[in-house]
């Protein structure tokens, strides 16, 4: 008792009595603080094995794809064995994806109720899970809450998840295709036959990529009525008068009708098959509330920058010392981008004398400062100069004088003296159209492409308000091949990040041209559609001669009208053509259309050739 | 002498400055212990995010005409510039800190990035004091799958 007594009175040791009160506090504390941010290494280097194991299961749902084994399972391994690469071990299950019929999530979804973002499927999803380490801390360990008050450590595990979302690239050229026509319009004539026309069609016509045509009803939106003032549902085809009708193999819509009743398909006496022409396209030919995208939403192009050279004169005397008595091959010197290039001729003194001829406008950035020097392709002689006008666009373009791929034409206008063109494999810029032409005027005459492709671009100049159209008439022949793959602006290839993605598509019509807002029966225009006047991209007939449409590519009109009249056949070996109204007022005859990556009913999808891949959660 | 040191031995003053003598050396140890754990495993989440940046680059660049088609000096620098930036230090990736090789998986697979990095890290304590706190080359790797 009394030597309890002297321990309480002793002052000797306080440090070490505070020291060993304190110090499990302490320890406590710090174990704590170092197992939580223990955590959040352990999750960093979750989320970065859950990205490399999503993205190494994608490669392997691309290569599957390609290799055609569509339904092939094996991305899961894959995820697996990568996520185990880079440090962490999960279930087969884990590894699952998402496409627009499928969804193999639900174990994913189990452990971690975050709902999976995919808005682009189909989505490889990774989900990594980890008991946290109980290092130093017990589950008596206590951490501050928001309210500042202690409350104990549950026993975390920590979720990571990656979503990967992968774009498949299908073939261009995809096998014999089962749909030719896809018209995107809100409207219930979409597509519209008039008069005596007729569509034979030995492929499929796709009615409206848009979600909502049904869905334009006062219960969901306020605006009741169809983007043409009709009332819902609003996609269709609309037989306009008892003499038109239709000869096609089924018809797509999106819409919950085919049509206006009275004026659509099914009609045993206007809707026929096209094989045989006599038989009634039944009803189990029509699909309805069946979407089609756009198959070429995602495409782009890239319009060449500045400006052109439009015009060179010769600053006399005209240098010394070329070649003589010749026609030469000048090319112009300075300025920033591909310069342009003429031919002139020499006199007998060596002087540059002739009217030099424009073969290649270039396309600048910043031009030359006049008077521009210039060389010569055999490099002997120098000192001539020339005057350069320029301007936003080659007007006036003398094809097949320049037939030059990725230069801006105001136009390109080809009949009477230049009705035999060959174009070389390329992008061809078209912008604004001219006075006499719209934009691509193929007149009678033979008009080709090489076979790598080509692809016609309808835009403006950078500070024009006038898109190019395309008008095509007369009975000559016309012959084009759209690139099967991506090429550059001047014809080169382009397997990645490329600047234009035309593969599979002859024209190209910029969306943001002025959009045709409502066909009235009549085919034309309505006065509810001010801006379009008569702009109307057409195709008039070129009567028996079989072989005068050969298009192996596709037409894309995304916000205007094509206007079909006359007869003649519309083939190729992939045919496509994507409008926003389509009005047909002749007997056109399409086959072998392809639209690639459609679905439902008519189109067929195009065999996969690669892909690629993007982190979406 | 003898009655000098007794006499210490029995002093009551400054008993407080000797004890605290005593354990400062073991909060000092406690407390420069902690800082390098916390120290060398900040050291290990940049060495991880550099890698994965790195990756990360090379996914953004792939396929023919792309910097990354195959490892070339402009895809191995834009790599690096990718470590750096994740790191937030623009001359990490210097010498052979910072290293990346495509080709064939070691599954069989066509093609696989790898990229590593490696960081040599020292702490404040001697390397005997505590086991997790010894000079070492802290290393990371991602290794992704590109085709």
């Amino acid at each position: 008792m009394k030597a309890l007594s002297k321990l309480l009175r002793s002052r000797s040791g306080a440090v070490g009595l505070v020291t060993a009160f304190v110090l499990p506090v302490l320890l406590g504390f710090t174990s704590v603080g170092v197992e939580v941010g223990h955590w959040y290494l352990v999750q960093r280097q979750m989320q970065g094995a859950a990205d490399a194991a999503a993205i190494s299961a994608a490669a392997q749902y691309i290569a599957d794809q390609v290799a055609g084994n569509g339904s092939s399972t094996a991305y899961q391994t894959t995820g697996q064995h990568y996520a185990g690469l880079n440090g962490f071990t999960i279930p087969v299950a884990n590894t699952c994806l998402i496409t627009l019929s499928s969804d193999n999530c639900g174990p994913v979804r189990a452990v971690d109720a975050r709902p999976i973002i995919c808005s682009a499927p189909p989505c490889v999803v990774v989900e990594i899970t980890q008991d946290t380490f109980q290092w130093l801390s017990t589950p008596a360990s206590f951490e501050p809450n928001s309210l500042g008050t202690i409350k104990p450590i549950p026993t975390p595990i920590l979720v990571e998840r990656s979503v990967v979302s992968v774009v498949l690239r299908l073939a261009a050229n995809t096998p014999q295709g089962h749909s030719c026509i896809l018209t995107l319009a809100n409207a219930r004539n979409a597509i519209q036959v008039r008069g005596n026309g007729d569509i034979h069609a030995n492929c499929g016509l796709l009615i409206d990529g848009g979600r909502d045509q049904n869905a334009r009803t006062p219960n969901i939106n306020s605006n009741p009525l169809c983007s043409d003032g009709t009332t819902p549902p609003c996609a269709g085809l609309t037989l306009s008068g008892s003499n038109a009708m239709v000869h096609i193999t089924n018809l797509t819509v999106a819409a919950s009708s085919a049509g206006p009743a009275g004026h659509s398909c099914p009609d045993q006496t206007r809707c026929f098959l096209y094989n045989p022409p006599t038989s009634p396209l039944l009803a189990t030919a029509i699909f309805k509330n069946v979407e089609t995208p756009d198959p070429f939403a995602e495409r782009i192009f890239t319009k060449p920058a500045g400006s052109v050279v439009t015009g060179i004169t010769t600053i006399l005397p005209g240098g010394v010392g070329y070649t003589v008595n010749s026609t030469r091959k000048f090319t112009v010197q300075g300025g920033t981008g591909i310069p342009a290039k003429f031919t002139a001729t020499v006199s007998n003194q060596g002087r540059v004398t002739g009217i030099p001829v424009l073969t290649d406008p270039g396309a600048y950035t910043t031009l030359p400062a006049n008077p521009v020097s210039v060389t010569v392709d055999d490099n002997k002689g120098s000192g001539a100069t020339f005057t350069l006008t320029s301007g936003a666009c080659l007007p006036n373009a003398k094809f097949p004088t320049i037939p030059v791929p990725g230069r801006a034409y105001c136009s390109i206008s080809l009949s009477g003296q230049n009705n035999a063109v060959n174009f070389p494999t390329g992008i061809y810029y078209i912008e604004g159209g001219e006075a006499g032409c719209a934009g691509l005027c193929l007149n009678s005459g033979s008009y080709t492409s090489d076979a790598a492709g080509v692809t016609f671009v309808l835009t403006k100049t950078a500070s024009g308000t006038t898109y190019a159209q395309m008008n095509v008439s007369g009975s000559g022949s016309i012959n084009f091949t759209a690139p099967p793959n991506n090429i550059n602006a001047n014809g080169s290839a382009c397997a990645s990040n490329c600047a234009n993605t035309t593969f599979g598509m002859i024209i190209f019509q910029d969306r943001n041209a002025p959009e045709s807002l409502a066909l009235d029966d009549g085919g034309a225009v309505t006065s509810s559609n001010l801006a379009a006047g008569t702009t109307l991209n057409s195709m008039n007939g070129c009567g028996s001669n079989p072989s005068c449409r050969t298009l192996s590519g596709s037409l894309y009109f995304p916000k205007q009208t094509l206007a079909f009249s006359g007869n003649g056949t519309v083939q190729g070996t992939c045919f496509g053509l994507v409008s926003k109204y389509l009005d047909d007022a002749g007997s056109p005859t399409f086959q072998n259309g392809c639209l690639p990556g459609t679905t439902g009913g008519g189109g067929s999808s195009g065999s996969v050739i690669g892909g690629s891949f993007r982190l979406a959660q | 002498m003898i009655k000098n040191l007794r006499r210490l031995l029995h002093c009551r003053r400054a008993t407080a400055a000797v004890e605290a003598a005593i354990f400062a050396p073991i909060f000092l140890l406690f407390t420069l212990g902690i800082t390098d754990l916390g120290t060398r495993m900040f050291a290990f989440m940049q060495i991880n995010a550099a890698t994965q940046a790195g990756a990360i680059y090379v996914i953004g660049h792939l396929g023919a005409g792309s910097v990354c088609e195959t490892l070339t000096p402009a895809c191995l620098a834009g790599i690096k510039a990718a470590m750096n930036d994740a790191i937030g230090e623009s001359s990490f990736c210097t010498g052979s800190v910072c290293t990346a090789s495509m080709g064939a998986c070691a599954d069989g697979s066509p093609a696989c990035i790898i990229v590593e990095a490696t960081y040599p890290y020292t702490p404040i304590l001697l390397d005997a004091v505590y086991t997790w706190a010894q000079s070492v080359t802290v290393h990371g790797t991602a290794t992704v799958r590109i085709s």
